[in-house]
């Protein structure tokens, strides 16, 4: 007769904490093994030369599936990856309508964006708004778009590493693992530019879809590959003492508004999501922009599609009663499924996520203040000494990773799912309607687009700030990190704004147009055209 | 960089050609003067790309093209082939892009409006709602080939209206 036998809870807890330091152990290695490939990309890159091309825009010879790759690596945020896999596990079906809607947002900018702005274009998406308007406010205001979105979605990814580290770890390691995350991001646009970011969001969305397609794989091999077995399971998931069809429209959304206006911010936000557009300035050309919109297109889909897999996945076999935190679930699944080191791999794999997702941003960011900020808007019409833009774009690097360091810190404790359905709505009510007013409306002028950033911006942040994701009134005893920030009942009653501020955005800039008479803008409508649909005089990458 | 130079050498010829305003045209030739001497002349790395970075001659010199050569813009634009390719692309991407879209708000509306539908089992428990939901992802990559395949064309298209303002 042995210990265990009679105290077997003597035997888990010995088991469990050796496990967890394992556990974190090998985790730890892997994530080593990335930061130092991506470390040694950063070097390579780095030793190439500096000109602003290939800091801003890897001298615009990455190939289409490399560009594919990255812009997937880019998009597939941990928002994806732990979110949405715990928004499946928890609410089924409705959970997979994002899936769906971060795909099919493809479309918008393969058949209507790309190509142009990579005709029009230099490094920002400002450059094409700017490109018949009046540049200074254009640029200022499309700036602050640009950076308001990058900060919200990068808040965001910071506190999620911030909290899977405390997951894996034992002890408070938040401010460490924050910290850790800003400066590799640091690093990353600091030293090696667009060409170390890019090769640093292959590399991750290697190992993402590498780690998504295992995980897939041993949820299948549970139900021994028959998906009658899997479905089967899927339709009767225990949550809260009662049985569930998780495949049942309606867990979450209850108003058909509600899952509209989230729809549209999906649908019409990846299309002014400034880290994506940027993307499309690294390939030679538009044709190349397209192939690699086709390329991410592939990917970014089958990814959404094996949500299918790990999401339901960790609905039949954990169940969601037995997942504390929903953003755990796909790391919970893989240590159910495949043991700690698959749990390891799993969150290893979650942290280069947030890592590359938040280098993307960061190079987007600084970016737009050198280029546009900085050399179009402060020194408008001088030529700023050669190099400067780049070192401006280094010191914004800086001051934007403390920001999101200290950001990420102050807001702990606070519920920020809301800030990447934010970034969305700013990018698809303030940026969208303004591009495609640039591209396809001759009368279209700077009044239009100062309106219309403004407006956009304003009404999706004040209509975030009065609805239900910070309004609320909540019982007493509810957690800290879930409270609501203010104390009332909501002003508007959806969690997603977009659909009053896409409208508003879009009405914003055609009044501001009306207004006005911009002949100068006019006039340069048809040479914009043939640019756009030519390809004539668009920037070329450089000889190496 | 030599091609870009060599565009702007064809734009020049194109300008005088038409009797294009003279400071501009001497503003031109002294940036492609520059680019040239910097071609011709051996030089490293670091110094090519200091010198030809954006913020100094390469920058301006899209732009005096652009403005100096506004008539080239428009001559294009004045084709019967460019307005050809801009009718196809059209063509193509409206009603493209109105499927689209009609077919994803048709997934929240009906998941919204007809539950019941939405409900009504296809295949043991999976529903039509789920199988709407998985056949937007066949729906994204079967516009996404169809767009390439056509693309190919605009690019032909597109490639004989300019070839003769590229060197």
């Amino acid at each position: 007769m042995n210990f265990t036998e009679v105290f077997p809870f003597l035997a888990q807890t010995s088991e469990a904490a050796t496990s967890t330091t394992n556990t974190s152990l090998v985790s730890i290695l892997i994530f080593s093994a990335f930061v130092a490939l991506t470390l040694g990309v950063t070097w390579w890159a780095s030793r190439r030369s500096s000109g602003s091309d290939e800091f801003f825009a890897a001298g615009r010879r990455i190939t289409a599936w490399q560009n594919g790759l990255a812009v997937a690596g880019d998009y597939m945020s941990a928002a994806s990856f732990l979110g949405i896999a715990g928004m499946i596990a928890f609410f089924g079906f409705d959970g997979f309508l994002y899936s769906v809607g971060f795909l099919v947002a493809y479309l918008t900018v393969l058949l209507v964006v790309a190509e142009p702005l990579r005709n029009l274009g230099k490094y920002t998406m400002a450059d094409v708004l700017a490109f018949r308007n009046r540049e200074r406010p254009v640029r200022a205001l499309a700036s602050i778009s640009t950076l308001c979105v990058t900060i919200f979605y990068m808040i965001a990814q910071m506190i999620g590493a911030g909290l899977l580290v405390n997951e894996l770890i034992p002890g408070d390691h938040y401010v460490s693992a924050v910290c850790i995350v800003g400066m590799l991001m640091i690093v990353y646009v600091v030293f090696g530019g667009m060409l170390a970011t890019t090769w640093v969001q292959i590399i991750k969305a290697v190992l993402l879809m590498a780690g998504s397609f295992a995980l897939s794989i041993m949820v299948m091999k549970h139900f021994h590959f028959s998906f009658g077995e899997f479905f089967t399971a899927v339709g009767a998931v225990e949550k809260g003492g009662a049985t569930i069809d998780f495949l049942t429209p309606g867990l979450k959304f209850s108003g058909t508004l509600d899952l509209i206006s989230l729809c549209m911010a999906l649908v019409l936000g990846t299309a002014g999501l400034p880290h994506i557009l940027i993307r499309f300035y690294t390939v030679p050309d538009a044709k190349t922009a397209r192939g690699s919109v086709i390329w991410a297109t592939v990917v970014i889909g089958l990814f959404y599609l094996m949500t299918t897999f790990f999401g339901f996945g960790a609905a039949t076999i954990i169940g969601p009663d037995n997942i504390a935190n929903s953003n755990l679930s796909a790391p919970l699944l893989a240590q159910v499924l495949g043991g700690e080191v698959f749990f390891a791999f799993i969150c290893a794999v979650a942290f280069a996520t947030i890592l590359a997702v938040v280098a993307g941003l960061t190079i987007s960011a600084s970016t737009s203040f050198a280029h546009d900020i900085y050399a179009n808007v402060i020194h408008y019409g001088k030529t700023p000494a050669p190099g400067k833009e780049i070192k401006v774009a280094r010191i914004t690097a800086f001051a934007v990773a403390i920001t999101a360091i200290l950001l990420a810190i102050l807001l702990r404790n606070m519920n920020v799912a809301f800030l990447v359905g934010l970034a969305f709505a700013v990018a698809a009510s303030a940026n969208l309607p303004v591009i495609l007013l640039t591209l396809f409306w001759r009368r279209f002028n700077t009044n239009g687009a100062v309106w219309g950033l403004l407006i956009g911006l304003v009404s999706s942040i004040v209509l975030i700030l009065i609805g239900p994701s910070l309004m609320g009134i909540d019982a007493a005893d509810v957690a800290a990190n879930k409270r609501h920030l203010i104390q009332m009942d909501p002003i508007f009653p959806l969690g997603n704004p977009a659909i009053l501020s896409i409208p508003l955005g879009l009405l914003a800039a055609v009044i501001g147009t009306l207004i006005k008479r911009e002949p100068a803008s006019e006039e340069k409508f048809t040479e914009m055209v043939v640019r756009a649909h030519t390809g004539l005089g668009a920037e070329e990458a450089s000889p190496h | 960089m030599a091609e870009n130079a060599g565009y702007f050498a064809n734009c020049k010829v194109r300008r005088e050609i038409k009797q294009c305003k003279l400071p501009c045209l001497r503003k031109i030739e002294a940036c492609y003067r520059q680019m040239r001497s910097l071609i011709s002349k051996p030089m490293s790395d670091s110094e090519v790309d200091k010198t030809a970075d954006p913020s100094t001659c390469d920058s301006d010199a899209p732009q005096e093209a652009g403005n100096g050569g506004e008539e080239v813009w428009h001559s294009i634009a004045a084709k019967p082939e460019f307005r050809e390719l801009l009718a196809s692309k059209a063509r193509f991407i409206v009603p493209m892009c109105i499927f689209f879209l009609v077919y994803y708000f048709a997934l929240p509306l009906l998941v919204g409006l007809a539950p019941e539908l939405m409900a009504k089992k296809v295949w043991g428990v999976v529903n039509v709602a789920y199988v709407f939901a998985l056949s937007q992802f066949f729906m994204t990559w079967i516009v996404a080939i169809i767009y390439a395949r056509v693309a190919g064309r605009f690019d032909r298209q597109a490639h004989g209206l300019v070839s003769e303002y590229k060197s």
